[in-house]
Formats: structure tokens, C-alpha cells, sequence
């Protein structure tokens, strides 16, 4: 039989539970037929809790203390961009495209375009563009439109989230391809639908759909400006309206993931293709925390994970989005690389974009959370204990010193040269 | 032929092994020592310790490849260095295998499947029904040894190892280099002391008043398993004719001989 093709999926800041497979309360058909025909992993964490951290580590199979593709209390977001041109390990990408395989990628991802060094060995990267691209491109074109607006909104937010303001603003009215319920994802399919299926190829999608804001329209009502942003105190009822706004976007991806599929069915690959779906984070949506990066929550780090090669069935092992990397190599190479770790890290640097708007109470601070028999502890650069539960069960550190002191060595070791716990112990 | 830079001073070999440690510093992230309490290994701890303590980084942990033959006077020595110097030692060590031995063997059909497979990867005769528990044979030094040491590197995930590894030791040694990569699992070896001799080890050890093993006083060169290291002399190890003897007479010299072979598969 031929190569198999390779089909990555991320979903980018996609729940575990916005999909059907892992709770039932949501609908998504077409993945739930996706996971019938493959290996759903319970147990997925991901290495970081955002784009660029933990895309560099899917795609080198390396943790971001060692890619170090990370932010820092410095260096944030955007500047970031270009990194992985000089990163020192090989990508899934480079690899395969030396074994042979047409390397393609579709991202709408502003994170990962052409020139960022997320392109490296693909044949061909295209960036979907969204709304966040005319934020880069377009930054000196604003203009004086709804000028009241504007003036109380720099005194409240500051002038960079003001320019952020006008591109959604502009394109809440532009209605591009439906944002921002679309966020790239028609166009996506759209170029699959156009592509050849003759060469065996390695195909990775990066879907923005549920990555925020999640609004229906834009309205000029007193919060209007807010909505849009996301950018407010949130209370109990705007958390119920954003959780149901989020899951639909679940449901509106989930229609995109059946397009792809018919496409492969009608061109009688699927059954010769391998797809890897999964996500680079979750999202918080509550009242103390909204968005992700910054923290380890298993909201931001529990992702779903759905290999469909060869086997189908559910696999309750802990396993990292890092190998994801060897699961490919696995799938393209007959290879035999184990991909279960005895323990597995999240990691987290600071706060991930420049424009820290609500949560003043936040703290920029390291973290570093361990996934070990059942167990999780997060612990920060404060040598504050964040985290300590099983199977999301708070558990009490006094009564379980001797584990918590194990699992904090383990961490120290991990952090190596730039740890920041050193010898804490309870 | 040992190779050797015979006209370069002590000095300058500890100012090279220092400058390969700094770059070591620089270029990775997780690094561990290879620590087994013996000399060399004793003189890179500290010349890490050195470095590091020098950048007020803190010690990187050590590996002790621990095959359940150790001296009790290992073990000791281990835990009070690592006290004083204030730095934590992982155990390497093949647990499945060790709590399977009986009377110095081990049925091969009582072993885990991953020992098994790693039987299988160095074509290991399955005619055979047991093995023994030794360091010397390739089997045992690969499970006891190798595997474990492998297994403690990845889970760890470290990035560079530090190794008393000297040019002089041994041929299969001489064609060392400083830093070198070795895969499954990935990682680089740091190999500063790679100029030292044996003489140099020994100047070094006692000008920085390092803990000498108590078993090099009675006369062993070479330490590693109490039942197979020998000692071949009664003089403390630095007072026996060390250019005309050899430095691992006392260790098992088919073992010598399959050094090549067992470097295949990633032994030290």
C-alpha cells in the first residue's frame, strides 16, 4: 500500500468537552464519527497553554523549556514572531518532507504564516486570513470614524487595545466570510477542495474557530465595545452567554470537519489517510479567569486528542501533545516510538500578548505543572502550590507530603538550568 | 594506541575542561553529571560544581547507574557528597531485572516484556533459559547498565550528560571529542577531562582535596561492581606504576573487548 497521508488538525483553543466524544451535552457529529473510526485519548495534555509554545512543540516534539519558543516577562506575543526560523531541532514538517511526503499547511492561525519559521519544510503554507492579519498589516491606516467612542476608550483601555477595537469593529460591519463566527475556516476547506491527492501529503490545518471573541453581532449598546473585546468583568449570566456562544462554535467547526471528510471519502483516501485532531490549548471561560495562556488549569490543558489510524478505542493513558511528533513518525515510518511518559509537564512563562487588559489581579509568574500517577501539582515561581489534585479531586497537601515533595523534584529537574523552585519542598 | 597530549600542563587541560563546560552551559538546558563516585567522574562533579556554582546556577543533578553491585562504601560515599555539595542523585537502575535474580540468576521467561525486547535488539540467544546476574557478560551490562541509563536520560528528557570519559583509558576511548550526540534517546555527551590522563586525575584529586573512594586505597585502580572489579596491587591506586600497568587491569578485559560493541547500543 502507498504512504499514508497525514492529516494534522488543530483546532485551535478547543475544549476538551466541545466535543461530543468526551461530553455529551455538545454536538459534534461529524468528529464523534471521525473518533468512532479512531483512538480517542482521555488523557491528553498539552505542553503550553497557547498557540505559539505549544504549535512548536507538536511540531518538534520537544518541550517548550527546550524548543524555547516561548514568551518571557519581556518578550510577549508578536515579538515572538520569526523564532522558530532559528530553532535548533528539526520539525515534523522537515522530516517528512525529506521522506517524500508534499507538505501543505493551511493556517489561519496569525501566529503561523509564511515566513514565521512554522512554515519550515512545508511545500506550501497559506495563511487564512482573519481578522487579526489587518491588525498587523494595517496598523498606521486608522482613521477618525466614531471618534467619542474612541477617546473614552483610550482613557479607559490604552491606545494598542484601541487599534485592536477598530479591526473588529470594522469587520464586525465588513461581515468577512461571516466573522466572527468564520474565522478562516470556509476558506480552508475551500483551498482543500482544490488541491491534488496524487502525491502521498502531509496536510496541516490550523482552525480558528473557537479561539475568541465570541459575539454574535456588534451593537451599540453601552457595552457594545466590550463585547467585542471580550474585555469586561465578566458575572454569571455573561459566562453562560459566552459558554453557549463557545459550543456552538464547536458545532459550526464540527460542520468543517465533515466537509473534509467527504472530500477524503469522495476521493477515496480516507481510508488510507491518518488524521491526528487535536488542539494547542483549551480556554478558561469563568468569572476570575477569561482566555488562556498565563495559567494551568486543565480547562487550558486537557485537550482532545482523536488518532485515526490503523485501531480504534479509547486510551485512558496520560499522553502529551508533544507526541504528537512521535505518533507521526510512528504512522509514516513503522516506527515503534513509545509515546506514554511516566510524567508529563505543562509549562506557562507569563502572560502571552502585550495588552493585558482586565484581570489587573493577575500575576505574571512561571509556572510548571506535573501530570504523574494520576496525581497534578502546579507550582509557581512564587514556590506557591497552585494546584494539587487527582482526577481533578482536590487533594490535601499535609496528608500526602511525601508525594507532593516527589512530585515537586521531579519538576525542579524538569525546569533544569532555569528552575525556579530549586529545593522548595512541603 | 593511547592517545595522549603528552607536553600540555594539568592547568591548561583544567582550563579547557572548564571553557567546554561553559559552552555546555550555553547551548543546553537539562544537563546532567554520569556519577559513580569513582575518581574521574568525582573530578568532573567538581569541576561542574566549579562552573556552575561560579554562575550561581545550581549543581545539576547526578545519575548513578545502580546495578545492585555496588560497595556499601559507593553508596556511603554517594549520599555524603551529595549532602555537602547540596545536589539530588537519580538511580538508574533496572528494577524488574534485580528483583528477579535468584541465586545469581535470572530466568530469562520471568523478565518484563520491555527487558525482553531489549534482549531481542542486541540478538540475544533465546536458547538460552537464563542469564546471569553479571556486569561482565554484553546481556548483563546492557540490562543492568545501558537500559536503565538510557530509560533515565529520557524520562528526564536531559539534553547533555557530563562523563569522566579520558582519551587514555582505553582505544575504544581515544577517539573521543568533547561533545559528542548520541541518539535513542537524543542527547549530547559532555565530555570535559577527555585530556586528562590517569596521573592528571589523581593530581587533581588530591590538590582540590576531593573524597577519594576508601577502595582506592587498597588498591583498586578501577571501580565499578564488587564482584567484578580486582584489584591487582595492595598500593593505594596512585602510588602503582600508572604508565606501565593497566588502569582497568582488574576489570573483566573481554569486556574491554566488546567495548565497541556495547557502545553501539549507547553504553557510557
Amino acid at each position: 500500500m502507498d504512504k499514508p497521508n497525514i492529516i494534522l488538525i488543530v483546532a485551535d483553543t478547543m475544549r476538551r468537552d466541545a466535543i461530543g466524544v468526551y461530553n455529551s451535552n455538545v454536538n459534534t457529529p461529524n468528529i464523534d464519527r471521525l473518533a468512532a473510526d479512531s483512538m480517542v485519548y482521555n488523557n491528553a495534555i498539552s505542553p503550553s497553554p497557547w498557540t505559539v509554545p505549544s504549535h512548536a512543540s507538536m511540531f518538534t516534539g520537544k518541550y517548550a523549556i527546550e524548543h524555547k519558543i516561548h514568551e518571557t516577562f519581556s518578550v510577549k506575543g508578536f515579538s515572538l514572531m520569526g523564532k522558530m526560523n532559528g530553532m535548533k531541532y528539526i520539525t515534523l514538517a522537515e522530516i517528512l518532507a525529506a521522506n517524500g511526503y508534499n507538505t501543505i499547511a493551511y493556517s489561519s492561525n496569525v501566529n503561523m504564516v509564511p515566513g514565521s519559521g512554522f512554515d519550515r519544510g512545508f511545500n506550501q503554507f497559506s495563511y487564512i486570513k482573519n481578522y487579526y492579519k489587518l491588525i498587523i498589516e494595517d496598523e498606521l491606516e486608522l482613521k477618525y470614524g466614531k471618534r467619542k467612542a474612541i477617546k473614552k476608550y483610550v482613557e479607559k483601555y490604552g491606545y494598542l487595545n484601541l487599534i485592536n477595537l477598530y479591526r473588529l469593529y470594522k469587520l464586525s460591519y465588513n461581515h468577512y466570510n461571516g466573522y466572527p463566527t468564520d474565522k478562516g475556516g470556509y476558506e480552508i476547506i475551500n483551498n482543500i477542495k482544490n488541491m491534488s491527492t496524487n502525491t502521498p501529503f502531509f496536510m496541516f490545518l490550523n482552525f480558528m474557530e473557537m479561539h475568541d471573541p465570541y459575539f454574535e453581532k456588534y451593537t451599540n449598546e453601552p457595552d457594545g465595545l466590550d463585547n467585542l473585546m471580550q474585555n469586561r468583568k465578566n458575572n454569571i449570566k455573561s459566562i453562560h452567554k459566552i459558554k453557549e456562544l463557545y459550543y456552538k462554535q464547536a458545532h459550526y467547526l464540527d460542520n468543517y470537519i465533515g466537509e473534509l471528510i467527504k472530500f477524503l471519502k469522495d476521493n477515496n483516501i480516507y481510508d488510507n489517510t491518518a488524521i491526528i485532531f487535536a488542539s494547542d490549548h483549551g480556554q478558561e471561560i469563568s468569572e476570575d479567569y477569561y482566555g488562556h495562556g498565563i495559567f494551568l488549569s486543565d480547562n487550558l490543558i486537557r485537550v482532545p486528542l482523536i488518532v485515526k489510524y490503523n485501531g480504534h478505542g479509547i486510551c485512558k493513558k496520560y499522553v502529551s501533545t508533544i507526541k504528537i511528533m512521535d505518533i507521526i513518525k510512528n504512522i509514516a515510518f513503522n516506527e515503534k516510538n513509545n509515546i506514554f511518559d511516566e510524567s508529563i509537564f505543562s509549562e506557562v512563562y507569563g502572560i502571552n500578548v502585550d495588552s493585558a487588559l482586565n484581570y489587573k489581579e493577575r500575576k505574571e509568574l512561571r509556572r510548571t505543572c506535573i501530570y504523574k500517577n494520576n496525581y497534578k501539582l502546579t507550582v509557581n515561581s512564587d514556590k506557591q502550590i497552585e494546584e494539587f489534585t487527582m482526577d481533578g479531586k482536590l487533594l490535601n497537601i499535609d496528608g500526602s507530603k511525601i508525594v507532593v515533595n516527589e512530585l515537586l523534584n521531579d519538576i525542579s529537574i524538569f525546569n533544569g538550568s532555569s528552575d525556579f523552585i530549586n529545593d522548595f519542598q512541603v | 594506541m593511547k592517545r595522549e597530549e603528552k607536553y600540555l600542563s594539568l592547568n591548561a587541560k583544567i582550563h579547557i575542561a572548564k571553557i567546554v563546560i561553559e559552552d555546555s552551559i550555553e547551548q543546553f538546558n537539562r544537563q546532567a553529571i554520569v556519577w559513580s563516585a569513582g575518581k574521574d567522574s568525582t573530578v568532573v562533579l567538581n569541576l561542574v560544581r566549579e562552573v556552575f556554582l561560579s554562575r550561581n546556577l545550581k549543581i545539576p543533578p547526578a545519575i548513578l547507574i545502580d546495578h545492585g553491585q555496588h560497595y556499601d562504601e559507593t553508596y556511603d560515599l554517594v549520599n555524603k557528597i551529595s549532602a555537602e555539595w547540596g545536589f539530588k542523585v537519580l538511580y538508574a537502575k533496572n528494577d524488574d531485572f534485580i528483583s528477579k535474580v535468584n541465586n545469581g540468576k535470572v530466568l530469562i521467561d520471568d523478565l518484563d516484556e520491555d527487558n525482553i525486547n531489549e534482549l531481542k535488539k542486541i540478538n540475544f540467544d533465546f536458547n538460552k533459559k537464563y542469564m546471569d546476574y553479571s556486569l561482565e557478560t554484553f546481556e548483563g551490562n546492557h540490562l543492568l547498565k545501558t537500559v536503565p541509563f538510557n530509560n533515565t536520560v529520557g524520562k528526564y528528557r536531559f539534553d547533555a550528560l557530563y562523563t569522566g570519559v579520558r582519551w587514555d583509558e582505553n582505544d575504544a576511548r581515544s577517539m573521543e571529542t568533547f561533545i559528542s550526540k548520541r541518539n535513542k534517546p537524543e542527547h549530547y555527551r559532555v565530555q570535559p577531562i577527555i585530556l586528562f590522563t590517569e596521573r592528571d586525575v589523581w593530581d587533581y584529586m588530591f590538590d582540590r582535596k576531593l573524597p577519594v573512594h576508601p577502595l582506592y586505597y587498597s588498591g583498586y585502580r578501577s571501580i565499578d561492581g564488587k564482584y567484578d572489579s580486582k584489584k591487582i596491587s595492595d598500593k593505594p591506586a596512585w602510588e602503582q606504576d600508572l604508565d606501565n600497568t593497566e588502569e582497568r587491569a582488574g576489570r573483566a578485559q573481554d569486556k574491554e573487548k566488546m567495548m565497541e560493541r556495547l557502545r553501539e547500543f549507547g553504553y557510557m
